[in-house]
């Protein structure tokens, strides 16, 4: 807005006003939110911790660890070694399923980086004599990555659905989260059982392309999760529509794009932030749930879920072999109680909550 | 009261039918029908199978047929008149797919105890742990207790059940010799599986509960029952509990739905024969009849227990009233 003179303010000078105005910056809740985080100790560790583990498993081909498929049968399951007493010297070899163009890259820059050298079997190894550490460090590489793919899907259905629905109001608004309130009183997990079930029947009969069950996979768990972002951005939206601060813009003659753009869109897009941590570990844990099922992914990739269930199996009354069980076990735990604590302490430093729904 | 009852109906036909179609449309649209995978049967053979499950028919047919009330087996359009009435609507689920001799209400009827039984057993588990604990960390707010608690409920809700069935079976069964390790034949087989399976509601619970309790010891009520001399363990448990638990009700309805997916895993690895693992089987040898007939069986079952809980909330808080829900 320029400083052109349009409303009587009593002689005053104008130009002193809007330079004393000038002056004031409203703090943007981005900002606010940071500093309480911040604030908040066990919020902050987690923060750290899950960006220590995220660019650990993004860079893994580049990390001198084993491939996680390189199988070396024996008799005897490998038990963890400590580093110091390692005696084995197991050299690398290039052993992976169809990685990607970048994952590739890492994987030839990572020979120059460290050669033949890998690490020994620190964590065991398991029934196959495949490496655990390198198992986890790229199952944890997966399960992210899906957790992501499938939270930024429910993110955008959420985000759209919700400030549509708002935005518009009155008749639209009521059926469109009608239509969430129904989904939400069906059983989700049954029919996405139900639809992996069926996609991977094809599959097995009709050849590889036919539908990639890894994109059916994110968009099921996807389409599951964004009931609650929609409620929660439309809450969002609703009480930004009525805000002094958009009525002001209106009332100076603001379009509504510009609006939308200047003064809705920032201030929904933390809130949704905020949402999409609380969904991560909740996509997360039904990758595992899944995984465990055998509709999750499938080998020879790996994934939290998938180790845990093979730990989970190694539990048995012949032989124990804990170390199966107990480390994928805790990686997977600690990554997502550092996303739950990171999600309630943004919450709390945002203060917003689904109310509409407890827990 | 007429009005709440008679919206949660409306509400339930609509679920059900919502599931049956989408279900039963998911289903049909993917090619490969549960008798393809197999060993390649006959034509003839292929033929008469197909029609003695209605494989035969146009889908709306089959739809109709399977959402009854109306049994359309015979050839004419009114059915069959020695038995008028067949399908969901009948309470008939049709016959399995796999298990050749069986209907799916048989095989329901089978397993679902087994299920319900696990279920309500875990239900039990969650609320007692839950909102005993809640309360310890709530009237004990601060301490190392309290600290204590709720560092094992934030546990317990990272930690998926199977997870904890792991944690359980190597603690209880193998390092001790407690517990049978898997089964289902007497009542110390569904202790650890019913432990598991409630673990994350009652960590769930006990942080409701908690919050519930210190946001209730903060009102003018209980600071009036404390001010008049009551013993700290009364208000609590006769003055602040009761607001104070209200969350956790209602979260009751959510938690019935947890516990029945979880039922899913649970009962595989404890290899518990119920509806559970009878359902991912179904699901993944294509057994259409009995994936949707448990599908269906739990939507009825989480629908009406959140109704039963909205219920409870009302009876519980009379500051809501029946009609707003």
């Amino acid at each position: 807005m320029s400083a052109e003179v349009r409303w009587d303010l009593g002689g005053r000078d104008v130009d002193a006003l809007y330079a004393e105005a000038q002056r004031f910056r409203g703090e943007p809740i981005s900002t606010r939110a940071w500093r309480k985080l911040r604030k908040n100790r066990a919020a902050w560790f987690s923060w750290i911790f899950l960006c220590v583990v995220g660019l650990g498993s993004l860079l893994a081909p580049l990390l001198p660890i084993p491939s996680p498929k390189t199988m070396r049968p024996s008799d005897k399951p490998q038990p963890p070694v400590w580093p110091w007493l390692d005696k084995s010297k197991q050299q690398f070899e290039v052993d992976y399923w169809d990685l990607g163009v970048v994952d590739g890259a890492l994987v030839e820059l990572r020979k120059k980086l460290f050669g033949k050298y890998q690490t020994g079997p620190w964590l065991g190894a398991d029934t196959q004599g495949r490496d655990l550490l390198a198992r986890i460090v790229w199952g944890s590489r997966k399960s992210i990555l899906t957790a992501l793919a499938a939270a930024s899907i429910s993110l955008t259905i959420g985000v759209v659905w919700g400030a549509w629905a708002a935005l518009k109001g009155g008749r639209t608004d009521r059926w469109m989260m009608r239509f969430v309130d129904v989904l939400y009183s069906l059983p989700f997990v049954f029919l996405v059982i139900t639809a992996l079930a069926l996609f991977d029947a094809p599959r097995a009969s009709l050849g590889e392309d036919l539908i990639d069950r890894e994109i059916v996979f994110f968009v099921v768990l996807g389409a599951v999760f964004w009931l609650t972002m929609a409620r929660v951005v439309r809450g969002q939206v609703l009480a930004l529509k009525s805000s002094e601060f958009v009525l002001a813009a209106r009332a100076m003659g603001a379009p509504t794009s510009w609006i939308l753009r200047r003064h809705v869109l920032p201030n929904v897009l933390p809130v949704a932030i905020v949402y999409l941590t609380l969904t991560l570990p909740s996509v997360m844990l039904a990758e595992a749930f899944l995984s465990v099922l055998g509709l999750g992914v499938q080998a020879p990739e790996v994934s939290f879920g998938l180790l845990v269930a093979d730990g989970v199996e190694a539990i048995n009354a012949l032989q124990v072999r804990w170390w199966l069980f107990a480390y994928p076990a805790l990686a997977m735990a600690s990554v997502l109680l550092a996303l739950f604590v990171l999600g309630d302490g943004l919450r709390d430093a945002l203060d917003v909550r689904d109310k509409e729904r407890p827990a | 009261m007429k009005r709440f009852v008679l919206r949660r109906a409306l509400g339930l036909v609509l679920t059900v039918w919502i599931v049956v179609t989408t279900a039963f449309l998911m289903m049909r649209v993917v090619p490969g029908g549960p008798f393809s995978a197999e060993r390649r049967l006959p034509a003839a053979v292929l033929a008469n199978v197909e029609a003695r499950y209605h494989l035969d028919w146009p889908i709306w047919r089959q739809y109709l047929q399977y959402l009854g009330p109306f049994n359309l087996d015979s050839q004419g359009l009114l059915g069959d008149r020695e038995r008028p009435f067949g399908g969901v609507l009948a309470g008939d689920l049709g016959p399995s797919f796999r298990y050749r001799d069986y209907t799916v209400n048989q095989i329901l009827g089978e397993s679902l105890p087994l299920s319900l039984a696990l279920g309500s057993l875990a239900l039990a588990w969650a609320v007692a742990f839950g909102t005993t604990f809640g309360i310890l960390a709530a009237a004990r707010r601060g301490t190392k207790l309290d600290l204590s608690l709720r560092l094992v409920a934030a546990l317990g809700i990272a930690l998926p059940s199977f997870v904890i069935a792991g944690l359980l079976v190597l603690v209880f069964s193998l390092a001790l010799g407690w517990s049978p390790v898997a089964g289902s034949s007497t009542f110390a087989h569904f202790i650890l599986p019913s432990l598991a399976l409630g673990a994350p509601v009652a960590a769930y619970v006990a942080r409701l509960v908690r919050t519930g309790l210190i946001e209730s010891l903060s009102q003018d009520y209980v600071r009036t029952a404390v001010a008049k001399g009551l013993p700290y363990s009364t208000v609590i448990l006769r003055h602040a509990a009761r607001g104070g638990l209200l969350p956790a009700v209602s979260y009751l309805g959510p938690a019935a739905a947890g516990v029945l997916t979880g039922s899913l895993v649970i009962e595989r690895i404890f290899a518990i024969p119920g509806t559970g693992s009878h359902f991912v089987a179904s699901a993944l040898s294509r057994d259409y009849t009995l994936a949707l007939g448990v599908t269906i069986v739990y939507s009825v079952l989480i629908y009406s227990l959140n109704a039963l809980v909205d219920f409870a909330y009302t009876r519980l808080d009379p500051r809501i009233a029946l009609e707003e829900l």
